[in-house]
């Protein structure tokens, strides 16, 4: 067992949550042997009350903005079935919305959602530099990640991945690609502004697209 | 009926972690739904949670995956659907989000030694069912190891002792400790395997 196999371990038999590293697949079985064996080693913990308030107020907030963002596209006449059925994506629409009426990129604009937010825009670049999608930051409470690609043919699962100027990641997150086209949104509690950057990749590792921003 | 409003032909899946199953699957039970997103959310943190803290060993991460499960999973979810359905569709998200933050944390997918316990944590079932069964299959492995690994696990992992505590017990240096503790998960692992090919 390599040191950082043991060091895994010790973190998660002192209920810590492990640091990641390159693992092997014998380490990944050996590290899914002993989450199973922590795991059975007490009854299963209750979520603390805390937690599950503080993560209910966030899908509230999240429901909210989903509602008010399909209020305002009812307002505009789009027949109902062009909708985009997720939340984050009629958040997404709204944005886009915002973005195109204001031309805002780093600007003041009254968005949408119903307050003043700052959006943030960058388009998605493939490895030949081509256009496959866009990237939206909305700044608010809660600020918003908001990215839609259609790149390649590739179906299944992405990862997004946001992080700042150093290179370390802010944010992740996955969603699916059909036929090469998908969607990802998702409230965020990191300060946006410090976002620098983002990759779309398979789980295997394959740099679908990326985005550059200027760091506020 | 549909789980999912996803307009024909126009969009993909947003914000979904796994495809919409076929329609044709799905059925309407009007008597044993959910009236909101709430009442959703209330019926199933502590299932969820369960599942994750099962599957990573820790409250900090199965928190964060708790969370992404639902930030995930509302906005595209319909009401008008069974709760078997939407906690079907609830596991399916979780399992995504567990299956991609092992492939971020390892860079590998994690097997475990009981993933057919999966509907078990969204089941009504009584719980203390599920963690019988749990501490069965747990058993069954720590059976087949020799005497002082099956030892060294029980102290470390199931009666939580510190590693100089354990090490007193079985009457050995600290570092004999971590060396039996690292010599017995990596049996114990084989022994799983085997176990999970065994017909």
């Amino acid at each position: 067992m390599t040191r950082r196999t043991r060091r895994f371990v010790e973190q998660l038999l002192a209920g810590r949550s492990p640091d990641g590293f390159q693992a092997d697949p014998e380490e990944a079985a050996l590290i899914g042997t002993a989450v199973a064996l922590k795991a059975a080693g007490s009854p299963a913990p209750e979520p603390s009350e805390d937690f599950k308030e503080r993560l209910f107020e966030d899908l509230a907030a999240q429901q909210r903005v989903a509602a008010e963002t399909s209020n305002v596209v009812s307002l505009q006449r789009r027949p109902r079935r062009t909708l985009l059925a997720a939340a984050a994506a009629a958040v997404a629409l709204v944005a886009g919305t915002a973005a195109v009426t204001h031309a805002v990129t780093g600007q003041r604009a009254q968005s949408a959602i119903g307050h003043s937010a700052q959006v943030r825009e960058v388009a998605l670049l493939d490895a030949s530099h081509n256009r496959v999608g866009e990237l939206r930051l909305l700044s608010g409470h809660p600020s918003w990640i908001l990215m839609n690609v259609h790149v390649g043919s590739h179906t299944g699962p992405a990862n997004c991945e946001l992080q700042d100027a150093h290179g370390h990641v802010l944010v992740n997150g996955s969603f699916s690609l059909a036929g090469g086209s998908g969607a990802w949104a998702r409230t965020v509690a990191v300060n946006i502004d410090h976002i620098a950057g983002a990759h779309v990749v398979t789980p295997s590792g394959t740099l679908l697209a990326s985005a550059t921003f200027q760091v506020a | 009926m549909a789980l999912f409003d996803t307009p024909p032909g126009e969009e993909p899946a947003i914000g979904l972690l796994e495809p919409p199953r076929p329609r044709t699957a799905l059925r309407v039970v009007e008597d044993d739904d959910y009236p909101d997103w709430e009442s959703v959310y209330r019926d199933n943190v502590d299932r969820l949670y369960r599942f994750m803290y099962a599957r990573v060993g820790n409250r900090a991460d199965a928190e964060d995956l708790t969370a992404e499960v639902f930030r995930s999973a509302l906005g595209p979810l319909r009401l008008d659907t069974s709760r078997g359905e939407v906690r079907a569709y609830l596991l399916q998200t979780a399992r995504t989000v567990l299956a991609s933050h092992w492939r971020r944390r390892l860079g590998q997918p994690v097997s475990f030694i009981d993933p057919d316990d999966d509907l078990e944590f969204m089941a009504d079932a009584p719980e203390p069912e599920l963690e019988t069964h749990k501490r069965d299959r747990v058993q069954l492995i720590l059976a087949a190891l020799p005497d002082r690994y099956r030892r060294i696990l029980e102290l470390r992992f199931l009666e939580s002792s510190p590693i100089k505590e354990a090490a007193r017990l079985m009457d050995v240096s600290v570092a004999n400790a971590k060396v039996l503790q690292h010599r017995a998960l990596q049996m114990a692992t084989k022994v799983a395997e085997e176990l999970e090919l065994a017909p």
